[in-house]
C-alpha cells in the first residue's frame, strides 16, 4: 500500500485504490456466472420448445449432452469430443432437461449468493477502513483545529454518513457493467430484429440516461443540503447535553426548543422537496419507459401494414424490449446511489481533508523506550498568538535546569499557561523554539513528548473508565506484554484489520508501561498506584469508594472469607473497646432498630434500583406473605397512622418548603397523593387495594429510632421477625434479584463492603457512634489486612462519563496523580489544583515537589503555573507572567535567564 | 425517645413556649434526637457549627478556652438551647459544650432551623429575647470583671456557674 491513508477525491478512485484486486475478482466471478445465467434463460425455451411441445414420433429419441469443441483449423479442424451425450426418449428428455434446469437454478443462485456476500464483505471492510482512516485523522487533527468542531458533528459524521459510502462500495464497478451488459444485448438484439425500431429504442434510452440523472442532480443538491442540516442538528444536540448547565441556570429551555424546533422544520421542508422531486422524476422515468411500446406498437404496426417488417419480428422486439427497462431502472438507481455516495464522501472529505495534519510518521507505534530527556529546557523566543494572530505570549527565552522545580505566577491569560501548553505542544507556537535535552521539540515523533513529558491542568477531560484505568492511562502507548494467540480467531482478527488497513495491536493485551512507572510489573503496580494517590491526598477517597461501593460482581478467591473474618474481627475489636451499645448486629432471631420494616420483613436488602422498576411492595410474592402472616393489616394501619401524622406536620406548609424535604418517608409531591388516599379510606368506601399498598409502603420504610411516631410495639416486632420464615426458604421469582439476604456466614451481593464487614447497623442516636466505629472498622481493616482489598475495589470504581461521579477537587488530583505515575522528566502542570482550597493546594504541591524523590526522578524538572502565587516560596525559583510577557523578578536563587 | 415525649419538653422550653403544637411537632420531626455519654463534647470551639441543641435529658458545661485554660462560663440543664449563635450568624462555635451526665439532646440542623426563623416570626422573636438576655447578662459579666480586674489587678476567674 503506497500511502495508507489517502483520501481521494473521487469515491470510485477511492473504492478502486483499496479493493482493486477484489473488485477484478468480482468481475472475474461475474463473468463465469453470466453464461450459466443465460443458460437458465434460454433452457426453459428448450424444454417447451422440445419434449412439451415439440413434435415426438412415438419411440423417436434425442441425444443430449453430447459435447464438442470445434478445433480450429490451425489444430486440423475437426471436433475435440468431451462426451459422446445419451440418447432418450421423449419423457427421458424432459426429465434430463428440467433436471439441467434445477442444476443451473442452484448453481446460479449460489453464485448468486457467493457475490452477494463477497460484495458485502468488501464494502464493510472499506467502510472499517474508511471510517478507521476518519478516527486517525482526527487523532491527527492539528490542535487548533479542535476549537472549530463540535464533537458529535465529527461522531455522526464517522458513524452516520460514511454508512452508504460501504454499501456502494462493492457495487462500485460491478453492478454497473452487469447492468449495462444487460441493457446492451437486449439492445442489441432489437436492432438485429429491425435497424429502425432499434434505433427508436436506443434513442428513447439515451434521453433516459441522459435527461433522468440530470433531472436528478437537484435531488442531489437537497441530499447535501440534508445532510449538512443533519450533522448540525448533531451538533447541536450534543451542545445541549453538554450545556445542560447554562440552559437550566438561564431558563433558556425553551429557546433551544425553538431553536431545535427550527432545524427540524428546515430539515421537514428539505426532506419534503426531495420526495416531491424525487417522485416526479420517478414518473417521468417511468412514463418514457413505458411510452416506447406506445411507439412499437403504432410504428411497427405502420411497418407491418406496409409489408416493410413481418409480424414475427415485431413480436420478437416488443419481448425483447421488456428485458430493457428492467437493467436499465436498475442502472438509473445505481447512478442514484453514485451521486449520493459521491456528494456524501465529497462533504465528510472536506472535513478530513488539510494539510497541517499531524504527519502519521509522528504517531507511529514505537516499542523502543524513547531516551531520556536529560538536560536543561531551553525556550528561545518563544510566541504564541491567537487564531487572529493577537500576542498571547510575546518572544520569550528562559531555561529550566535539570532537577529544577519552577513556578510561574501571574494572573489567569498573564502568559504562563501558554508557556506550559506549548511545552507539552498544546499549542502552536508562533515563533521561537524550544529545545528538550538537546533535541528541538516541534521535530519529536509523539512517543517522545507523550512518554516523557507529564502533564496536567484544571479541566482535563477523562473518560468513562475505572480509577485504575483513568491512572493508567497515561502509561498506555503499546501493548508491551503481549499474550500469545494463535488461535483462528487471532488469525481472523489480524487478516480483516489487515484487510481494512487498521492497526492490528490488540486491546486485550496489557499496555501498561511498567517500568515507566518504576515497577516491575502488574503485582507491585497497585503499591505504586497507592503512593501516587497518596501524594495527591485521594487515597482514602479511592479506599472511600471500595469501602461504600457496591460489590463488584465477582470476588477474588479468597476474599469472601476474609470479608467474614473481617466481620468477626470487627465484632471483637467493638467489644473490647467497650462500644457494643454504639452498634446493632443483625440478628436473624431479633428485630433491628436501625433497619427499616422492609429490611426486618426480609432480613435482607433491597436493591434500589428494583424498587424503581417495581415498588417491592407490589410484587405478588411479598403480598402473599403478607396475607399469610397477617401483616398485610398491620402494616396497613400502620402507614396510615404515619400518613395521618406526616400530613398532620407537614400538610399546611406550600409545595415549595424545603423542611418538606425532611420527610423522607414521603416526597412533597406524594403528600396531595396521600391526602386523598387517607379521604377515601375514611370515608369508608371501598379499601382500593392500591391505596392499602401505599400505605404499606410508607409502613416497610419506617425506621423507629429516626421517624420517632412509636408505632413498632414488641407484639409487631415479634410478628415481623416471624414472617422472616417465609423468605429465608428461597424467594419467589419476583423478588429474586431485587432482595439480597443477610446471611451471618456468607456475603451479601448487593451491600457495600463496608456493610457487608459491619453486618449490622450504626446506632446512629450516639452522636459519637458513627466516628467510633468507623475508626473500629478502620482498626478491623488495619489487622485483617484487607485494606489492600477496600483499595483495590476502590480503583474499581467506575468514574463515570467525563468523571462525573468524582468530584471536581478529585478529577483534578487524578490526573496530576496519573501525570506523576509515569515519572516524566519534565512535569509541566498548570494550574492543576484549581478547584482545591489554599492549604490543601500547598500541601500537595510540597509533596509533589518532595515525591521527585521517592519516586526515584531527582532531575526532573518541574514547571508549575500556580494559582495561588503564596506556594511559591516551595520552588527552587519563580518566574512572573504579566499580559504575556516574562517579568524579571527576584527569586531565590538568580534571575531566570541566567539560570544553570 | 418518641416524637410525643420531644414535643412536651419542647413545649417546655422558653424559646418554644408561645409556638402552636403543630408547628412544636414540626420542629421535633425534622430534628433528631443525639446521646452523648459523660465527657463527651456537643460542639468544639472555633468548629464550624450545623446545629444548635435543646437539652432534653442530663447536663451539660459550655466553656471558652483561655490562655489560662478552659473556663466554664454557664451550665446547662434540661430545655436549655445551645450552639444558635454560630448557625444564625454563620460564625465558628464561640464555646465548646460538653455533656457531664449522660445526656440526650435534640440537635436542630442549621437549614431547619434557619427556615424555622424564617417562616414563624414567633420563633425568631423568641430567639432574639434569648440572645438579647444572654447579651445583657454578658455585658453585666463583662462590668464585674473590668471592676474586679480594676480593683484586684486580675481578670480570669475560675469557673462560675450562671
Amino acid at each position: 500500500m503506497s500511502a495508507p491513508d489517502e483520501l481521494d477525491e473521487s469515491v470510485f478512485r477511492y473504492v478502486w485504490r483499496y479493493t482493486k484486486s477484489q473488485q477484478l475478482w468480482v468481475f472475474g466471478v461475474l463473468a463465469v456466472s453470466l453464461p450459466l445465467y443465460y443458460l437458465t434463460l434460454d433452457l426453459p425455451k428448450r424444454i417447451v420448445n422440445g419434449p412439451i411441445s415439440g413434435e415426438w414420433q412415438p419411440g423417436q429419441t434425442q441425444t443430449l449432452f453430447n459435447f464438442f469443441i470445434p478445433l480450429p483449423d490451425f489444430l486440423g479442424g475437426g471436433q475435440l469430443h468431451i462426451s459422446d451425450g445419451v440418447e432418450l426418449d421423449r419423457f427421458g428428455v424432459l426429465v434430463a432437461l428440467s433436471m439441467t434446469f434445477l442444476f443451473f437454478v442452484i448453481v446460479n443462485g449460489l453464485f448468486k449468493f457467493y457475490l452477494s456476500t463477497y460484495k458485502g464483505k468488501l464494502g464493510e471492510r472499506l467502510l472499517r477502513r474508511l471510517r478507521y482512516q476518519l478516527v486517525d485523522r482526527v487523532l491527527r487533527f492539528p490542535s487548533g483545529r479542535f476549537k472549530q468542531v463540535r464533537g458529535s458533528e465529527i461522531a455522526s459524521m464517522i458513524k452516520d454518513e460514511t454508512e452508504p459510502v460501504g454499501g456502494f462500495g462493492g457495487s462500485a464497478f460491478a453492478d454497473p457493467a452487469l447492468l449495462l451488459s444487460q441493457a446492451l444485448t437486449a439492445l442489441f438484439f432489437i436492432v438485429l430484429q429491425n435497424f429502425w425500431l432499434g434505433m427508436v429504442a436506443g434513442a428513447i434510452v439515451l434521453v433516459q440516461i441522459l435527461l433522468i440523472p440530470r433531472m436528478r442532480r437537484r435531488l442531489v443538491v437537497l441530499a447535501r443540503h440534508r445532510q449538512l442540516t443533519a450533522r448540525i442538528l448533531s451538533g447541536r444536540i450534543g451542545e445541549v447535553v453538554e450545556g445542560i448547565a447554562s440552559i437550566r441556570t438561564n431558563d433558556t429551555s425553551n429557546w433551544e426548543r425553538a431553536e431545535l424546533g427550527s432545524r427540524l422544520g428546515k430539515i421537514l421542508s428539505i426532506r419534503y422537496d426531495f420526495y416531491q422531486w424525487k417522485f416526479f422524476v420517478n414518473f417521468l422515468n417511468n412514463l418514457i419507459a413505458q411510452m416506447t411500446p406506445f411507439i412499437f406498437y403504432l410504428g411497427g404496426g405502420y411497418l407491418v401494414i406496409q409489408g416493410r417488417l413481418d409480424i414475427g419480428q415485431l413480436v420478437a422486439v416488443i419481448a425483447a424490449y421488456k428485458d430493457l427497462p428492467a437493467p436499465l431502472k436498475e442502472l438509473i438507481a445505481w447512478d442514484q446511489g453514485r451521486v449520493d455516495v459521491q456528494s456524501k464522501y465529497a462533504q465528510i472529505r472536506e472535513q478530513f481533508v488539510m494539510n497541517d495534519l499531524v504527519p502519521s510518521d509522528l504517531q507511529k507505534v514505537c516499542f523502543d523506550p524513547p531516551p531520556k530527556l536529560d538536560g536543561e529546557v531551553a525556550v528561545t523566543n518563544l510566541k504564541v498568538t491567537d487564531d487572529s494572530g493577537n500576542e498571547l505570549l510575546y518572544p520569550t527565552t528562559l531555561k529550566l535546569a535539570s532537577g529544577e522545580a519552577v513556578a510561574a505566577v501571574g494572573p489567569p491569560g498573564g502568559g504562563a499557561e501558554y508557556l506550559a501548553d506549548a511545552l507539552v505542544r498544546l499549542v502552536q507556537p508562533a515563533g521561537g523554539r524550544i529545545v528538550l535535552a538537546g533535541t528541538a521539540l516541534d521535530t519529536m515523533p509523539d512517543a517522545i513528548p507523550g512518554r516523557r513529558l507529564g502533564y496536567s491542568a484544571s479541566g482535563l477531560f477523562l473518560p468513562q473508565m475505572s480509577v485504575r484505568g483513568a491512572l493508567t492511562y497515561g502509561l498506555q502507548h503499546v501493548p508491551l506484554r503481549r499474550e500469545e494467540r494463535t488461535n483462528a480467531a487471532e488469525v481472523m482478527r489480524l487478516e480483516e484489520a489487515r484487510l481494512s488497513g487498521n492497526i492490528d495491536l490488540d486491546i486485550r493485551d496489557d499496555w501498561i508501561d511498567y517500568e515507566a512507572a518504576g515497577v516491575s510489573g502488574p503485582d507491585t503496580l497497585a503499591a505504586r498506584l497507592a503512593e501516587v494517590l497518596d501524594i495527591v491526598e485521594l487515597r482514602s477517597d479511592i479506599a472511600r469508594l471500595g469501602l461504600r461501593g457496591k460489590l463488584p460482581d465477582s470476588l477474588a478467591e479468597g476474599v469472601a472469607d476474609r470479608i467474614l473474618n473481617a466481620r468477626a474481627r470487627f465484632r471483637q475489636l467493638l467489644i473490647e473497646g467497650g462500644d457494643e451499645d454504639y452498634f446493632e448486629g443483625f440478628d436473624k432471631s431479633r428485630y433491628s432498630e436501625y433497619a427499616t420494616v422492609f429490611e426486618n420483613l426480609v432480613f435482607g436488602i433491597a436493591d434500589p434500583d428494583a424498587d424503581a422498576e417495581e415498588p417491592l411492595v407490589e410484587r405478588a410474592s411479598l403480598q402473599a406473605v403478607l396475607k399469610t402472616t397477617g401483616l398485610d393489616e398491620k402494616l396497613f394501619v400502620m402507614g396510615r397512622q404515619i400518613a395521618e401524622t406526616l400530613i398532620e406536620i407537614f400538610g399546611d406548609l406550600s409545595a415549595d418548603n424545603p423542611l418538606l424535604d425532611d420527610i423522607d418517608l414521603m416526597s412533597p409531591e406524594d403528600v396531595d397523593l396521600y391526602r386523598a388516599a387517607l379521604r377515601r379510606i375514611d370515608g369508608e368506601a371501598k379499601r382500593d387495594d392500591k391505596d392499602r399498598r401505599a400505605f404499606q409502603r410508607l409502613a416497610l420504610n419506617y425506621v423507629e429510632p429516626r421517624h420517632r411516631l412509636g408505632l413498632l410495639d414488641a407484639d409487631m416486632q415479634k410478628a415481623i421477625v416471624a414472617a422472616r420464615e417465609h423468605f429465608a426458604d428461597g424467594l419467589g421469582p419476583d423478588l429474586a434479584g431485587a432482595v439480597f439476604l443477610h446471611d451471618a456466614a456468607g456475603i451479601n451481593r448487593a451491600a457495600s463492603l463496608q456493610d457487608n464487614i459491619l453486618f449490622g447497623r450504626i446506632v446512629s442516636r450516639y452522636a459519637e457512634a458513627p466516628g467510633r466505629i468507623n475508626a473500629v472498622l478502620s482498626e478491623t481493616l488495619h489487622a485483617t489486612g484487607l485494606f489492600k482489598v477496600v483499595f483495590d475495589l476502590g480503583l474499581d470504581f467506575d468514574i463515570g462519563s467525563g468523571a462525573k461521579r468524582l468530584s471536581a477537587g478529585q478529577q483534578q488530583k487524578l490526573t496530576l496523580a496519573r501525570a506523576l505515575l509515569k515519572r516524566p522528566d519534565i512535569l509541566v502542570l498548570n494550574r492543576p489544583l484549581s478547584a482545591l482550597d489554599g492549604e490543601t493546594q500547598r500541601r500537595i504541591t510540597h509533596a509533589v515537589i518532595e515525591a521527585r524523590r521517592t519516586l526515584d526522578v531527582p532531575r526532573q524538572v518541574i514547571l508549575w503555573v500556580l494559582g495561588h502565587a503564596d506556594h511559591a516560596d516551595l520552588f527552587d525559583r519563580v518566574i512572573e507572567f504579566r499580559e504575556g510577557r516574562l517579568q524579571e523578578r527576584e527569586s531565590q536563587t538568580a534571575q531566570p535567564q541566567e539560570v544553570m | 425517645m418518641l416524637l410525643k415525649s420531644e414535643i412536651d419538653l419542647l413545649r417546655a422550653v422558653p424559646l418554644f413556649a408561645g409556638i402552636e403544637p403543630s408547628r412544636l411537632k414540626l420542629i421535633a420531626y425534622t430534628a433528631e434526637t443525639v446521646m452523648y455519654r459523660e465527657g463527651q463534647v456537643l460542639c468544639r470551639q472555633g468548629e464550624r457549627g450545623d446545629a444548635a441543641f435543646v437539652l432534653m435529658e442530663g447536663e451539660a458545661d459550655v466553656s471558652i478556652a483561655a490562655e489560662t485554660g478552659d473556663f466554664v462560663v454557664a451550665s446547662l440543664k434540661t430545655g436549655d438551647v445551645v450552639g444558635e449563635i454560630s448557625i444564625l450568624c454563620d460564625v465558628p462555635r464561640t464555646a465548646t459544650v460538653t455533656a457531664t451526665t449522660k445526656l440526650s439532646a435534640l440537635r436542630v440542623r442549621k437549614e431547619a432551623f434557619l427556615q424555622l426563623v424564617r417562616q414563624f416570626p414567633e420563633i425568631a422573636t423568641e430567639v432574639m429575647r434569648g440572645l438579647a438576655e444572654r447579651l445583657s447578662h454578658t455585658n453585666a459579666e463583662l462590668v464585674k470583671a473590668r471592676n474586679l480586674a480594676a480593683g484586684q489587678g486580675h481578670g480570669q476567674g475560675q469557673g462560675r456557674p450562671q
